[in-house]
């Protein structure tokens, strides 16, 4: 189209002066908005301002100016933001000589669409004035259009009418700046002469220098906030004493009515009108609703999802949850409800009546909670801040503990156990010395606290005082502890206890939670046993698919420790059972939520990516890595260095134990040279190498050459542990590996050889020759022991390699025959074909019978669930005994089977969070 | 020895009644002191409604002749309960009492209720005192008596409850009288009851199992089977699992039970297991040799354990009977585990650890030898045992490998001409 061309060329040039006059446009606006009290200052004096040499030059900086020198080189984001808007305004005014309204109307929407990116993009929430004569131009224009009904199409009817009543809505909004522009267009002749502005406001510049210093400073308030300043409010001036309940309670009305409609409130405003506000109350039950209203206010000034509450905010936050506790406990008749009241009150209720007031002290806690942690996450673990942060939990327990008590006084059971819950997960993960450090910080801030009561009260009162200096004073808060805050000496009594709470009255979700923060509590304190009975006993292992995605991560987590607890206490296997699948999968980052892994074939959407970065744990909840992975893989090796022996030696595969380890192995010995250890991996190779060798030597000195181990309290008994079982497997290695090679071996000689005592030698050879089948046995007279391994000829090798695949050719038939007539054989380790059909039948009945079993809490198969619920009668886990209700409630196969139960648990299928991740298994 | 004495453990699953004898065995042997055994037969007894025999206990304790107030009064109570309860059941024994009238009596027992109403005017109330009427009697010490209304109770009775109840109480006081076949039978109805019982609570359910293996104890080892039906009732996977849950210690009991009994060593495995798995929540010196000897193969260790279970055995009121049977059945273990690692041992060594002189061993092994439970020779002029080592030779191992392979491919061609016809 001819026109559009022309448009397009049009709107080049008009841009190209319109780079020129942005600087003042924009500051002049800002300067115009912040001025709107005076409105005697013109708006090119103001932009002057912005122009002036000097410390508020810099400060108003901050807003959205930059030196006018600097733009011409880099044009930033926020330039090219009002570039864009005023090339919109630019083709709308084309398309105003045209009368295209069709035209127009699009092109109105994408402008607002663009206001509001440079408002983004300046973090301001100013107006261009660009933006505001468009709105008069078209406003003019369009009064002119109405006015001379000029012949138009029925398409440019249609938009006309639908853009006089957008516009009169949209206008609305923008009356002041309007009225504004109007009253002073001078930025018009500014653009007609775009030469002159320079030298003009050189001028203006100079003159306002000659200002007061308390005006700029004014001025630099004000430009700050980046909203228009509405005219004070009458509240504040009015002398308190002639504030009646009614203005108080309409005013409430209206801070609550604005809530969540819309971003262009200024709620540092509200805030300050409601500190203000609870100073002038007519009662409790008023100035409760006034700090709940405070809470909710402060709780809309960010958005949980996408960045952490400011500190001074949660501050605050924090200690009008204390005023209200205060308030709450002097005044036993008010209760707090969740729901609204129907009908707002007139006038304050009468002393000792009983009133509700609503709010929900539980969902705040928790709020604050999330705050709290989200702050911690945005954090650097590493620098100061994040230890100030820390610091912080004290009040949050103290909070916490606070509302608790309302709650049990309240008899509000439900909310009591989501509180508790809190509470245990600020517990969960300490151990003792951290616990004892906690609580002597705690009771060093209550002591600080209680010394100087007022100082924080009269930061307050200055804010009430003097509105303007909110800001500053809110950095003053400092939250007091309560007095009778407090926080016992053991840990463990403490958690038991608020276990006991969330199980009388928490749902699942939360017992669920609430069990395996004890289980994980258990293990950092060594009860290796203890967590392991109670981690079976609620059956959790059976449903980890269906947990959300924050229950896996603790899961996992409490795995973990699991684990680590069970390799302290020596207990290899255990610990190799426990750490398996989480190294399995090898993305235990992702499984603990300690970090953000790549994966090579697997994108991510930025949603995952952010929940997965919501999900992440805060850094001093970390369970190190290194020691995890350094306890996983010496486990490993301790299984399958031995494993791997026997099956060399006697040509039967076994099943390999580590898939991890022995796939570390390949990638080892691939490599043609291999350097000296660096890494943890590199460190347990070296030591597997050693140890297959029977050089356990060697690999205790690789072992012990890991730092991880420094991390650990009793890390002499650990290593002592480890030499021990170092030494027996590396005789058992040697033994199954070496052998063969023997006719006979002196007992004496392999004491001396792996450090250990006869009695040991002596039964660690039995339980070869036994349950291992290593041909030899005991020659007692002698000390020695003698081999009898005979080689077998090749015919014999031949002939049992030929009955090894007749009797597979055998199996093969017979599952073939099996998938044909319909009953899948799937019990593997079944040999016996025959009793295919029966076997698989009744591995499923069992399997359904433990699922009834874990839905129903109790049912189905009596049988089942009378051999499951350890809790019951046992004096250590009586304390741990959910209600019936908690799907967990029976722990099915008894514990025979715990070994084969961890094999098949649902464990692989943690952390892979909506279902994406299968794959990577299969 | 103190330290493994179980009747303290015991005692909590347990009857008041049933901790007498428990009390009464360790009274004969010198573990606690006399006196403080004789304070608890008298709080034991408090409860119950022996008062004469509280009133004795109490004399010997304080030497005194005085019988202290509570007792007397207890007493006049006790007995004017008993007289109430008397006339409320004299009905109903008045009718029992008669051999002719219990045979009218038919299996259904609503028609039985209907009957004895309108033939007798005995009513559900007078039932329910003979259930009152016998708990009196049994909380008197009169256990033959409970017995027996107990007994006619379950047939008249119609409470679920009730009956389960008046089974245990009939349970306990046959084991009291000493009449462990009845004691027995009704040991395995019980059990029947409490495995149908499927929809009480898991705890209750838990409950009420390690009560009843708990109870049984006093029957199986005093049955001529008892050891037998000790490893069935034990070894049910629902048992295994209360004893795993809830009472650890009945471990030395099975264990004792399954070395005594030879003709099981299929259990042996099981075990094995569970008490490795148990280890660190109970061990004794019998669960502990079992452990040595079978998971750990340390033969010393065992040896040291063995010794020790000599003394618990002795001081253990159920195990004082079979403890020669243990003793002798655990040292062949232990021999017969040793020879199989050993290819040849010295006599000298092997009576210090089957702690017997060197006569006593070579005549043991001797007759081990002969009964063909081991292939060894002893070469005397070394003082060796010497055990022949039947290592498989490659043509067996391959005989081994392929047995029931045929046997396997014809029923597979059988299933598939099965299925061809159909």
């Amino acid at each position: 189209m001819a026109s559009k061309f022309w448009a397009a060329s049009s709107s080049e040039e008009e841009s190209e002066e319109e780079v020129t006059t942005s600087e003042e446009e924009t500051s002049s606006d800002e300067g115009s908005s912040s001025d709107s009290d005076s409105s005697s200052s013109s708006s090119s004096s103001s932009s002057g301002s912005s122009r002036k040499k000097g410390a508020s030059r810099f400060l108003m900086g901050s807003s959205d100016s930059e030196s006018e020198d600097e733009r011409r080189v880099v044009r930033s984001a926020k330039d090219k933001a009002y570039d864009e808007l005023r090339a919109t305004c630019n083709e709308i005014k084309n398309k105003m000589h045209i009368n295209d309204w069709a035209a127009i109307q699009t092109l109105f929407d994408k402008l607002n669409k663009q206001l509001e990116r440079t408002q983004k993009v300046t973090q301001s929430l100013g107006v261009p004035r660009a933006y505001v004569r468009m709105l008069c131009e078209l406003e003019d224009f369009l009064n002119k259009t109405l006015a001379e009904k000029p012949k138009l199409s029925p398409t440019n009817t249609r938009a006309l009418t639908r853009m006089k009543q957008t516009l009169r809505k949209h206008n609305a909004a923008y009356t002041e700046q309007m009225r504004l522009f109007r009253e002073n267009p001078v930025s018009e002749t500014e653009e007609e002469a775009p030469s002159s502005s320079e030298s003009e406001s050189e001028e203006s510049g100079s003159e306002r220098e000659l200002n007061t210093e308390e005006e700029e400073e004014a001025k630099f308030k004000s430009v700050r906030t980046g909203v228009v300043q509405r005219p004070k409010d009458k509240l504040l001036t009015m002398d308190p004493k002639e504030i009646t309940y009614e203005m108080v309670q309409k005013k409430l009305q209206e801070i609550a009515m604005a809530r969540g409609k819309t971003t262009r409130i200024d709620r540092q405003e509200q805030i300050e009108m409601l500190t203000y506000l609870s100073g002038v109350t007519k009662g409790p039950v008023q100035k409760l609703e006034v700090l709940i209203n405070v809470i909710t206010v402060t709780f809309d000034m960010n958005q949980p999802t996408q960045n952490a509450m400011t500190v001074p905010n949660w501050n605050r936050c924090a200690q009008t949850m204390f005023d209200i506790m205060v308030l709450l406990d002097e005044n036993r008749h008010i209760t707090l409800t969740d729901t609204p009241p129907e009908e707002e009150r007139i006038e304050e209720p009468e002393a000792g009546t009983p009133t509700q007031v609503w709010g929900n002290l539980g969902a705040f806690l928790e709020r604050l909670d999330d705050e709290w942690n989200g702050s911690l996450k945005a954090l650097d673990p590493h620098a100061n801040e994040y230890m100030e942060r820390l610091k912080d939990e004290a009040v949050l327990l103290a909070l916490a503990q606070k509302v608790s008590d309302y709650l049990q006084a309240h008899n509000e059971l439900d909310k009591l156990a989501g509180v508790a819950l809190k509470r245990i997960q600020h517990f969960y993960y300490k151990t003792d010395v951290v616990y004892a450090a906690m609580r002597k910080l705690a009771l060093q801030r209550q002591q600080d606290s209680a010394e100087a009561p007022e100082a924080p009260t009269a930061a307050l009162d200055a804010e009430v005082v003097d509105g303007e200096e909110a800001e500053g004073a809110t950095e003053l808060i400092v939250v007091k502890i309560p007095h009778d805050f407090n926080i016992p000496e053991s840990c463990a009594e403490l958690v038991e206890q608020l276990a006991r709470v969330v199980y009388a009255h928490g749902n699942d979700n939360q017992k669920g939670q609430a069990m395996l923060c004890t289980v994980y509590f258990r293990c950092i304190r060594d009860d290796f046993y203890g967590a392991r009975d109670t981690l079976l006993m609620s059956r959790i292992q059976e449903q980890t698919g269906q947990l959300d995605a924050k229950m896996q991560v603790l899961y996992n987590r409490t795995i973990a420790q699991l684990g680590l607890s069970a390799f302290r206490a020596g207990l290899i296997f255990e610990c190799h059972q426990c750490l398996m699948d989480l190294y399995g999968t090898g993305r235990v980052k992702e499984l603990l939520a300690q970090g953000i892994q790549q994966h090579r074939f697997q994108e991510k959407t930025p949603e995952q990516e952010a929940a997965e970065r919501r999900r992440q744990v805060p850094f001093h909840m970390h369970i190190n890595l290194e020691l995890l992975e350094s306890t996983y893989l010496i486990s490993a090796m301790l299984l399958e260095v031995p494993a791997m022996a026997s099956s060399q030696s006697t040509d039967v595969r076994k099943r390999v134990i580590s898939k991890p380890l022995r796939r570390l192995m390949d990638n080892y010995e691939r490599q043609s040279f291999t350097g000296p250890p660096e890494n943890v991996r590199d460190h347990v190779m070296a030591a597997v190498r050693s140890l297959a060798t029977g050089d356990w030597r060697r690999a205790y000195s690789y072992v012990t050459a890991l730092s991880c181990w420094s991390l650990l309290p009793q890390k002499e008994a650990v290593l002592g542990m480890l030499r021990n079982k170092l030494q027996e497997e590396g005789l058992r290695t040697y033994l199954l590996a070496y052998g063969r090679f023997y006719s006979s071996l002196s007992i004496a000689q392999l004491c001396d050889m792996f450090e250990l005592p006869e009695r040991k030698v002596h039964a660690v050879v039995s339980r070869l020759i036994a349950d291992d089948g290593l041909p030899a046995s005991h020659d007692q007279p002698t000390g020695t022991i003698v081999v009898h391994h005979v080689e077998p000829t090749r015919l014999q090798t031949l002939a049992g390699t030929f009955s090894d695949k007749a009797s597979l050719l055998v199996d093969l038939n017979e599952r073939a025959l099996a998938m044909r007539t319909g009953a899948l054989h799937t019990d593997d380790d079944d040999g016996d074909g025959r009793r295919g059909h029966d076997g698989a039948q009744g591995g499923r009945r069992t399997r359904l019978g433990g699922r009834l079993g874990g839905v129903g809490g109790f049912g189905g198969r009596g049988g089942r669930g009378g051999r499951g619920g350890r809790f019951g009668d046992r004096e250590r886990g009586s304390g741990f005994m959910p209600a019936e209700g908690f799907a967990g409630g029976v722990f099915g196969r008894g514990r025979g089977r715990r070994t084969s139960m961890q094999r098949d648990s649902n464990f692989t299928e943690l952390g892979q969070f909506g279902g994406s991740a299968r794959r990577g298994r299969t | 020895m103190a330290q493994y004495d179980l009747t303290p453990v015991l005692a909590k699953h347990l009857d008041r009644h049933l901790v007498f004898p428990l009390l009464e065995f360790l009274g004969t042997r010198a573990l606690y002191d006399a006196a403080d055994i004789e304070a608890a037969k008298l709080q034991l007894i408090e409860k119950t409604n022996m008062v004469d025999y509280a009133v004795d206990i109490y004399q010997q304790l304080n030497g005194t002749d005085e019988v202290p107030e509570s007792l007397l009064q207890r007493r006049v109570d006790v007995v004017s309960k008993l007289k109430s309860l008397e006339s409320a059941v004299k009905p109903i024994t008045e009718f029992l009492s008669n051999e002719d009238n219990v045979k009218l009596l038919k299996q259904d027992k609503t028609q039985n209720q209907a009957f004895l109403l309108k033939e007798f005017q005995i009513g559900p109330e007078q039932v329910d005192a003979l259930y009152h009427f016998a708990k009196w009697n049994f909380e008197c010490g009169n256990y033959s008596a409970a017995a027996e209304y107990l007994y006619h109770y379950r047939t008249l009775s119609t409470n679920p409850e009730r009956t389960v109840a008046s089974l245990w109480g009939k349970v306990a006081a046959d084991i009291l009288l000493q009449e462990f076949g009845s004691a027995m039978d009704d040991i395995l109805k019980l059990k029947e009851l409490i495995d149908v019982d499927t929809f009480a609570p898991v705890a209750k359910q838990l409950q009420q199992k390690a009560w009843l293996m708990h109870w049984s104890l006093f029957v199986f080892f005093n049955h001529e089977s008892g050891l037998n039906a000790l490893i069935d009732l034990f070894m049910q996977d629902r048992y295994l699992t209360a004893i795993q849950l809830t009472s650890q210690h009945l471990l030395r009991y099975l264990a004792v039970a399954v070395v005594v009994n030879k003709r099981r060593r299929n259990v042996l495995n099981d075990l094995k297991r569970v008490v490795a798995q148990e280890a660190y929540e109970y061990s004794d010196p019998v669960t502990e040799f079992v452990r040595c000897l079978f998971v750990d193969y340390d033969f010393d260790g065992a040896q040291a354990q063995l010794a020790k279970c000599e003394e618990v055995l002795e001081n253990d009121f159920f195990l004082v009977a079979a403890k020669d049977a243990f003793m002798e059945a655990a040292r062949q273990f232990l021999f017969e585990n040793y020879c199989r690692i050993h290819q040849a041992i010295s006599i000298r060594s092997l009576s210090e650890k089957l702690s017997m002189d060197e006569e006593a061993t070579e005549k043991w092994i001797v007759n081990l030898v002969r009964n063909a439970r081991l292939n060894a020779k002893i070469d005397s002029k070394a003082g060796t045992v010497v055990m022949q080592t039947q290592t498989l030779s490659a043509y067996e191992q391959l005989l081994e490998r392929a047995r029931g392979l045929g046997l396997r491919t014809l029923d597979l061609s059988n299933a598939v001409f099965g299925a061809m016809r159909a």
